[in-house]
């Protein structure tokens, strides 16, 4: 429960009753969900259950469209909020599927996106040089070649590349609420445990964390303070992170019933 | 004449004048030169809208105005903004012509290796240079191409680039072609030969128009360019040709090839704006294991109008040949590319390739593309592609989702789309040169002297 009065315990993020369709089909249904301050909350559930039109209708993709319901992202209204005044806010995803866009080199879309972030927290452009350093010390965390910072974004990568990429740009970015789309799938279990160093150098009490994930695997290396089921468009179980475990045995076919029931 | 085209009256007085004002001037050979060009051009005549080979461009307008060859420029101006035309290449060779003519206190020839020659102006016309110049007129043909006919009719200044057998020209060679305001409409003919004999390399860079010495106030311009290159074996040449008069220009441009065995001509070619630019490309792969990559890159606002058009004839086997054009169409713009791949009979092995890419910023903007493919051989690999989409909004939403502002997005997408092109020019000098002049068009459209819109933004155009 949250309290308006008292900041301490205002969440970082609050979902009310969010309904929200793609491409005229309603997906969405009623989903609710609070993330506090420092929190780690992991989302699972069957394919097609609406996890990723959450995260996109969190980051302002125009492909799912909000029908009813709000959101407050600290405090403020996060509808009224472009995709980049969001990504300023601190809110971050990385995507399920990365986008390829070749010609724009990697390097050249963080320091863009860095440089809108310091320039909306008052602080100076960096340049490249010392933009090249922090670049290259943060690929060094996730054991990436620094050549991968001049080739164009997420272009020919494998698929594990592509995720790994996504979280150099987290750690990158340093956002305030990270959302984590699916980012174990399609890596190696070395690469899984890169990847959750990554994420676990960045944890800290004013960080947040939503990870999507079919695994309970990676739930052992980012260890979550929530488990919670989204099936059929909304949170149909919350629990700790033992809720994973049990998901892991029994599948989710229990819980839907549950739901519909 | 057919019924495509049109009678040229307004250019006869215009050859009359310029005829006897340069009587003295032009040796016998250069007269007879000129007149049976001009009897080419007259016998062609303007091309109108149903000639095949002008489809997209009409130049009609023409046959009815009277346009004087642009005047001895008032004023030179005493240095240019160096940086805003070398392409970041400050040193080295570069030649400088106001309104047709050179202008030799902003030129150099500094840079250029023993052996070099470089011919321009009276030395051109002299008699006794005859052997340096032998090859012009041989690669252009007027007789099918008026304006070429037209150009060579008024023949005066211009240059030779002749680059000895094995020399190596490190740094590039630029041209700059600028017109000063003159208040009226007037009409200007660059012509350049560059011969690389066997085995020597050379970079040559045309720059046509920047508004360094002001805007083209007060009248259109209609620059008819010709460039020749011939290439001897194992030469090899990377062209650049930037097209950049503005709105109040005509432009009609023909670089017309001949490679001989072995031979590489690499061009990148960028149109940046204009009332009207037609630009073709002619090439002869006259030698076994030549090849000839072709690329361009139009970028369009308004009612800007660009036509590429490409010719490659493929005359021998082993040759190989590539174009890649791309257009960036903004506002009520248009982009045409015609793209034309002959091989002959007995051409055999030859691979060539072609692909037209348009990227549409607006909705009144319209791109048209139009291969055509004439094979004889049996053995051959020819292929050609084209496509026409918008700006992928999965990727603007890439960039925003990571704070980039949509503006900036949009720019980085289209960077991104003309690099492939900008890429093809090698040294990283040039491609960052040409990198700069494509940001500057797309960030401050309002540099162009009627520009007052940002529709390369996104905003809807005035
Ligand atoms: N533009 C669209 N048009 C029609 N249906 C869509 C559109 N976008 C998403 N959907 C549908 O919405 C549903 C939810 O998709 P979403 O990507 O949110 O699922 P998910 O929970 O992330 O699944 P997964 O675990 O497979 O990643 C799916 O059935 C999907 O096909
Ligand atoms: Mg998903």
């Amino acid at each position: 429960m949250s309290n308006d009065s008292d900041p301490l315990h205002n969440p970082l993020l609050s979902i009310r009753e969010v309904h929200a369709s793609a491409g005229g089909k309603a997906i969405l249904k009623g989903l609710s969900l609070e993330v506090g301050p420092g929190e780690v909350h992991a989302i699972m559930g069957p394919n097609g259950s609406g996890k990723s039109t959450l995260a996109r209708v969190l980051t302002g993709n125009e492909n799912a469209e909000v029908t009813s319901g709000e959101v407050l992202y600290k405090g403020q209204d996060l509808f009224g909020l472009a995709p980049e005044e969001r990504a300023r806010e601190g809110l971050f995803l990385a995507f399920q599927y990365p986008v390829e866009i070749p010609g724009i080199a990697n390097s050249t879309l963080l320091r863009e996106g860095l440089n809108a972030m310091r320039e909306h927290r008052g602080e100076p452009e960096l340049d490249a040089i010392d933009f090249l350093e922090i670049a290259k010390a943060k690929a060094d965390v996730l054991e990436m070649e620094p050549t991968m910072l001049s080739r164009a974004v997420n272009h020919g990568f494998s698929g594990g590349e592509k995720k790994r990429n996504e979280v150099l740009q987290m750690l990158v970015l340093e956002p305030t609420l990270a959302i984590l789309d699916e980012t174990d799938s399609g890596l190696d279990i070395d690469a899984l445990q890169v990847v959750a160093k990554g994420v676990n150098a960045l944890r800290d009490k004013g960080r947040s964390f939503i990870v999507i994930t079919h695994y309970q695997r990676l739930l052992d290396y980012i260890v979550p303070d929530f488990v919670h089921v989204l099936a059929n468009g909304r949170i149909v179980r919350s629990g700790d992170k033992d809720l994973a475990l049990e998901l892991e045995a029994k599948g989710y076919a229990w819980l839907e019933e549950g739901a519909s029931a | 004449m057919s019924t495509a085209t049109v009678q040229a009256t307004a250019f006869e007085a215009e050859f009359d004048r310029f005829a006897k004002l340069t009587a003295d001037t032009a040796p016998a050979w250069l007269r007879t030169m000129r007149h049976e060009a001009f009897e080419q051009f007259r016998a062609q005549g303007i091309p109108g809208p149903k000639h095949e080979e002008w489809l997209y461009t009409n130049l009609t307008p023409l046959a009815r105005t009277a346009l004087p060859l642009a005047p001895r420029p008032g004023e030179v101006p005493t240095s240019l903004a160096a940086h805003r035309f070398t392409l970041g290449v400050e040193t080295g060779p570069r030649l400088v012509f106001l309104n047709g003519r050179f202008e030799p206190t902003l030129s150099s020839t500094s840079g250029l290796p023993d052996g070099v020659v470089l011919i321009h102006g009276a030395a051109l016309r002299d008699e006794e240079h005859a052997e340096l110049r032998k090859e012009l007129g041989t690669v252009a043909d007027t007789s099918v191409h008026p304006f070429a006919a037209l150009n060579t009719a008024f023949l005066n200044d211009g240059f030779v680039l002749r680059v000895p057998a094995g020399v190596v020209v490190d740094e590039p060679v630029q041209t700059l072609f600028l017109h000063t305001p003159t208040g009226q409409p007037v009409a200007v003919h660059p012509r350049i030969l560059v011969v690389a004999e066997e085995n020597s390399q050379v970079t040559f860079v045309e720059r046509y128009g920047i508004n360094c010495i002001g805007a083209l106030a007060g009248g259109t311009c209609f620059t008819n360019a010709v460039t020749e290159y011939v290439l001897g074996q194992s030469a090899r040449v990377k062209a650049v040709r930037i097209q950049h008069e503005g709105t109040s220009t005509y432009h009609v441009g023909l670089t017309a090839v001949r490679q001989a065995r072995d031979s590489h001509f690499d061009a990148v070619t960028l149109s940046l704006g204009g009332a009207i630019d037609r630009n073709e490309f002619s090439i002869d792969i006259d030698g076994e294991g030549a090849e000839c990559n072709l690329a361009g890159l139009y970028v369009l606002n308004r009612n800007e109008h660009v036509d590429n058009h490409t010719v490659v004839r493929h005359n021998v086997p082993h040759g190989r040949s590539s174009q890649l054009f791309k257009g960036v169409l903004a506002g009520k713009s248009h982009g045409a590319f015609t793209g034309r791949v002959i091989v002959a009979k007995h051409a055999q092995k030859t691979i060539a390739e072609q692909a037209n890419h348009t990227l549409l910023l607006s909705d009144g903007a319209v791109a048209e593309t139009r291969p055509q493919l004439e094979i004889y051989a049996d053995d051959v690999q020819c292929t050609h592609g084209a496509t026409i989409g918008r700006l992928d909004e999965e990727a603007l939403y890439y960039l925003r989702a990571r704070a980039i502002d949509p503006g900036t997005a949009r720019n980085m997408l289209v960077h991104a789309f003309a690099s492939e092109v900008t890429e093809a020019a090698g040294s990283p000098q040039l491609v960052e040169g040409l990198e700069r002049l494509i940001a500057s068009r797309l960030e401050r459209p309002s540099e162009d002297p009627d520009g007052t819109t940002s529709a390369f933004r996104g905003e809807s155009p005035a």
